[in-house]
């Protein structure tokens, strides 16, 4: 594969499913060596679109390239499509030697390294059925590297994971991108992909809606939104400043505002006598574009889209 | 997690052939409590059957060789094999056979093995080995423990052929042994039918049970004088094409027959199973 050719190049595909479009003529584009998200809500057809890269669901239309290769080939690439499963009678170190063994090359004398990025060297010898989802979220992670991949896919690395083990899991990614590793992973965080991300892919009802880098991402992000108990509500509306929109809602008021517009805004409200007694983050500005993008039609809402069927 | 594993040099990796997929289907299946129960079956079950006929004076006189089971230990293995043809041997094979693809739905682990460098057609045929592999296994152990419950209990008396003739123990072991072994194409039938249903129905209920509702109902259709040709085209036929080894003058047209049949089954299940796994999108399991 040269340097600069994509690690996927997809285009026009679709994939339909009796009556239901899953993916609808969806173009996708990962550069290599570079982190890229793809988030979307339930049903946004993130995973459809990750299983046919990965071979498993053949697309009705379209073509797909991985690493410079055409017609399904995997070499260099590995990854997990929604939850990684394994034989629960087996241990896990059983089922990576499995894995092993399909994979061929040097792939066994990667099994105990690879344990051991992941956490898992003490428990490998336990059954499978016996690990929490944490644990086989990992043990997914583990039988990816055994394919020291050039490309890793993975849908939703951090579900069923504890604090720690997101952190863990975000740090693990990131470092197989320093290592040049290109990584293509679905989330419905906007958080964790803000934080590991280069670009991203922003998926509503099989089509994309947005596809860019997180900088011309956050752009296009409108205002943050805040939820705001006063002393004093009335007042409180009545001292919104220029680049501060307030409105009520629910038993407080919703604030739309930059942070230096919401502070001077906090701060008019403290000199008039008007008393905060709660001020948090509601949505991030990634966040509320990302609720726009994907809860509402975005071209009648003028969303810009950067590509799109 | 720690350091990120060291990275070597990335070339395209080597397609593991079907014999890896062999291989691992037969480490799983000795790892599997069902496997494990029905060689237990296959080796003690005909040892029991031979305890239990040798406490009672009656013998089982509507099944071939039948009333022979006290006088010749020949007679135990004919036996076992006349009641195995009618339902066991449909049973025993398709617990493996009727689980093997459909047990990854089940696990939700097709995911898992078709994104290694493996294609579908390998798993395929590594899989179909190894089902093949454990009918022929489970037949010939429970043959070969019917021989051996019928000589070590009852006797290496010879046996009284269908035509009336004695037959010499050494005679006698030759016919028990080629009647197992003309008994395994149907069993391949069987097992193929397994394969079908367990990529089709993606149950294990259905693949595990379906050979043996099957070979109920072809024993049915042939008890109720179903036409010949029918008969003729039922894998359970098969089952007693061994009949025919036992006259003064052997027939072998019923086994070339049951060979055809048999043949016939197994070609249009494994190939319809292996072109549903070919086109199938993997969507769930």
């Amino acid at each position: 594969m040269a340097d600069n050719q994509p690690a996927v190049e997809a285009h026009g595909l679709v994939k339909r499913f009796e009556d239901t479009t899953a993916v609808a003529g969806v173009d996708l584009r990962v550069g290599p060596g570079r982190v890229h998200g793809m988030v979307g809500p339930n049903g946004a057809g993130k995973t459809t679109l990750l299983t046919m890269l990965m071979g498993l669901v053949r697309p009705d239309a379209g073509t797909i390239r991985i690493l410079g290769q055409q017609g399904g080939s995997l070499d260099g690439v590995a990854g997990f499509v929604e939850a990684p499963r394994f034989y629960p009678y087996l241990s896990g170190r059983r089922n990576l030697a499995l894995l092993a063994d399909l994979d061929g090359g040097g792939a066994r004398a990667r099994i105990d390294t690879s344990l051991e990025v992941v956490g898992l060297s003490d428990s490998a010898g336990a059954r499978v059925g016996g690990y929490s989802v944490g644990m086989r979220q990992r043990l997914g992670i583990a039988a990816a590297l055994l394919r020291d991949p050039r490309l890793l896919i993975l849908d939703e690395p951090a579900s069923g994971l504890d604090p720690a083990g997101m952190r863990d899991m975000r740090a693990l990614i990131a470092r197989l991108a320093e290592d040049g590793v290109t990584v293509l992973l679905s989330s419905h965080d906007m958080d964790e992909v803000e934080d590991l991300c280069d670009d991203v892919t922003i998926m509503r009802a099989g089509q994309v809606v947005f596809d860019g880098t997180m900088d011309e991402l956050r752009d296009k992000a409108p205002d943050p939104a805040f939820r705001l108990a006063t002393s004093d509500d009335e007042r409180a509306l009545a001292l919104a400043g220029p680049g501060v929109e307030v409105r009520a809602e629910g038993d407080g008021l919703l604030v739309h505002a930059q942070r230096e517009q919401l502070d001077a805004y906090v701060i008019a409200l403290g000199r008039d006598g008007v008393a905060v007694r709660r001020l948090d983050l509601e949505s991030s500005a990634l966040k509320a574009l990302f609720f726009r993008l994907t809860e509402s039609d975005a071209e009648e809402r003028g969303v810009p889209t950067k590509e799109g069927p | 997690m720690t350091a990120v594993a060291e990275r070597t040099e990335t070339r395209p990796a080597a397609r593991a052939g079907a014999w890896v997929v062999y291989r691992w289907e037969l480490i799983k299946l000795s790892r599997q409590v069902k496997a494990q129960v029905v060689f237990g079956l296959c080796l003690l079950a005909p040892f029991l059957f031979v305890a239990a006929l040798n406490v009672q004076s009656n013998t089982p006189q509507d099944t071939l060789f039948g009333r022979w089971v006290h006088d010749s230990g020949f007679s135990v293995p004919l036996v076992v094999l006349g009641f195995a043809g009618q339902w066991a041997l449909p049973a025993v094979t398709s617990v493996v056979a009727g689980d093997i693809f459909a047990c990854e739905d089940r696990y939700g682990t097709w995911k898992t093995i078709l994104t290694r460098s493996c294609g579908r057609s390998q798993i395929f045929a590594g899989k179909t080995l190894a089902a093949l592999t454990f009918s022929v296994a489970a037949t010939v152990l429970l043959g070969l423990s019917s021989l051996a419950a019928g000589v070590l209990v009852v006797g290496r008396q010879p046996l009284i052929g269908l035509s009336g003739t004695l037959l010499s123990p050494g005679h006698s072991t030759v016919l028990v042994l080629e009647s197992w072994a003309a008994t395994l194409l149907p069993v391949l039938g069987f097992t193929a039918l397994g394969l079908l249903l367990s990529v089709a129905s993606r149950s294990s209920a259905v693949g595990v049970g379906g050979p043996v509702v099957v070979g109920l109902v072809m024993q049915l259709a042939s008890l109720v004088n179903a036409p010949a040709a029918v008969r003729a085209l039922l894998l359970t036929t098969p089952f007693g094409a061994w009949h025919g080894l036992f006259t003064a003058t052997p027939f072998y047209g019923p086994l070339v027959q049951g060979a055809i049949v048999c043949a016939g089954y197994f070609v249009l299940c494994v190939g319809g199973a292996y072109a549903l796994l070919r086109r199938r999108d993997i969507t769930g399991g």
